[in-house]
């Protein structure tokens, strides 16, 4: 009686199973170079511990330490503008959208297949404690970004996530 | 004295409530194979630490385990109420606020103050209660005239904040207020990041989600020039409960905003 008791009080500590939603393209980053953009986010699915529960879309560059994070929030999935970024073609305060992801206002809700995000801000590399040769991301650009998304257990991804490559420079 | 952005970045670590020694505890460890991990071949000199104060703690706590053992006969009871201890005293050490946590507060601007001697840039990562010291002694140093300019970031003996699964949210703490920088165009950052399910943040034994969005977030920052940006950073680190609250350590999101924080 005691062992199934403890493999369930494992299962619920542990979370069932959780997934990584990711999805790879080559686009422009903000210097202008051909790069892939990896973005990607995860769900765990509990089998006894209350429902789903996910993080942030987050947006990698190859060549970029600057992670991007679409947030849920409660305007959406958001990309709120941080000190180092830069509005490009439009006005946006700090702390507002800098970008979104189109179609859906929560994290739980996105799946596999197409994902679409905009991008209106550029890093800022005049500050003097930046790396400036690492901190570009994904292009500023009036048409949303559409990634192809599949879905795999985390636990078969190095790391529980996945990187862009490794840079070619 | 003054911060050079060429130096090597440091990450010192702040533990939170733990069992065992200071000698026990290396999550900077962790954290340094996060980051490596993260950066995927990225060229960022850095290197990680701890501040480790558990000792301190301990050591407020021995005449209590003394006159406990007095009454205990076995050897399994004897170490439920040295784990009892472990871990309600450092709670209750930081809620009293008294000498100990005075002791474990200065001696991490110290620490803080000999990296910026130094002058490396440096990234606090502070967990569970260890946030609170982590928090109150940023706002001690920023109180401090000759510190943190709000034009320039070389006068910054710490660069930016990482609280992890981290309690300041509950009342019991009584912390609501960032201290204010004054007018300037550099942003001190702040990101706390929590699991729904984690209790040490909800404050549910049971883990019931937190809900909504924000818990520093609505920290009074008294006004706009307060100089502080923060968010809350909702993630899912794969577990549920207390598995959820030692889970940060090994999140791939935390390697990547670190590395984001120490190359922006």
């Amino acid at each position: 009686m005691r062992a199934p008791a403890i493999v369930v009080l494992l299962a619920v500590l542990q979370g069932c199973a959780q997934y990584t939603y990711f999805g790879r393209m080559e686009a422009q980053d903000s210097a202008s170079r051909e790069r892939e953009i990896v973005v990607y986010w995860t769900k765990t699915e509990r089998m006894l511990w209350f429902d789903t529960v996910s993080g942030g879309v987050r947006v990698l560059t190859e060549c970029s330490t600057n992670a991007i994070d679409y947030e849920e929030k409660p305007e959406g999935i958001v990309f709120l503008r941080r000190p180092g970024d830069v509005p490009v073609a439009r006005e946006i305060a700090l702390n507002a959208p800098c970008g979104s992801v189109l179609g859906a206002t929560r994290v739980e809700a996105l799946g596999t297949g197409t994902l679409e995000l905009t991008m209106h801000c550029r890093p800022d590399t005049s500050n003097e404690f930046a790396i400036t040769a690492l901190v570009n991301y994904v292009q500023a650009r009036e048409a949303p970004y559409r990634f192809h998304i599949v879905k795999a257990k985390s636990d078969e991804i190095p790391g529980g996530a996945p990187k862009p490559r490794v840079c070619r420079r | 004295m003054a911060v050079d952005p060429q130096k090597q970045r440091r990450i010192l670590v702040v533990h939170g409530v733990q069992t065992g020694t200071s000698e026990d505890l290396d999550q900077h460890k962790l954290i340094q194979a996060l980051v490596t991990d993260r950066l995927n071949g990225a060229p960022v000199d850095f290197a990680a630490d701890i501040y480790r104060y558990e000792d301190l703690n301990d050591a407020a706590t021995r005449r209590l385990r003394r006159v406990l053992n007095l009454f205990i006969r076995n050897i399994i009871a004897e170490k439920t109420v040295d784990l009892a201890i472990d871990l309600i005293g450092d709670v209750l050490i930081n809620l009293k606020a008294g000498s100990t946590a005075q002791k474990i507060r200065q001696g991490l601007i110290k620490r803080i103050l000999g990296i910026y001697e130094d002058g490396n840039p440096l990234y606090l990562v502070a967990h569970s209660l260890g946030s609170i010291y982590a928090f109150d002694a940023v706002k001690e140093l920023i109180g401090r005239p000759e510190l943190f300019d709000r034009q320039s970031r070389k006068t910054w003996p710490v660069q930016a904040l990482m609280t992890l699964g981290s309690p300041i949210g509950l009342p019991m703490f009584k912390r609501n207020r960032v201290q204010r920088f004054g007018p300037g165009r550099h942003f001190f950052r702040w990101i706390n990041y929590w699991d729904r399910t984690d209790p040490i943040v909800s404050g549910s034994f049971y883990g019931k989600p937190q809900q909504g969005y924000d818990i520093v977030e609505r920290f009074d920052t008294e006004a706009n020039d307060s100089g502080w940006f923060i968010q809350d950073r909702v993630v899912d680190v794969g577990r549920a409960w207390l598995a959820a609250h030692i889970g940060y350590w090994r999140h791939a999101a935390v390697g990547d905003d670190l590395a984001t924080l120490m190359t922006t």
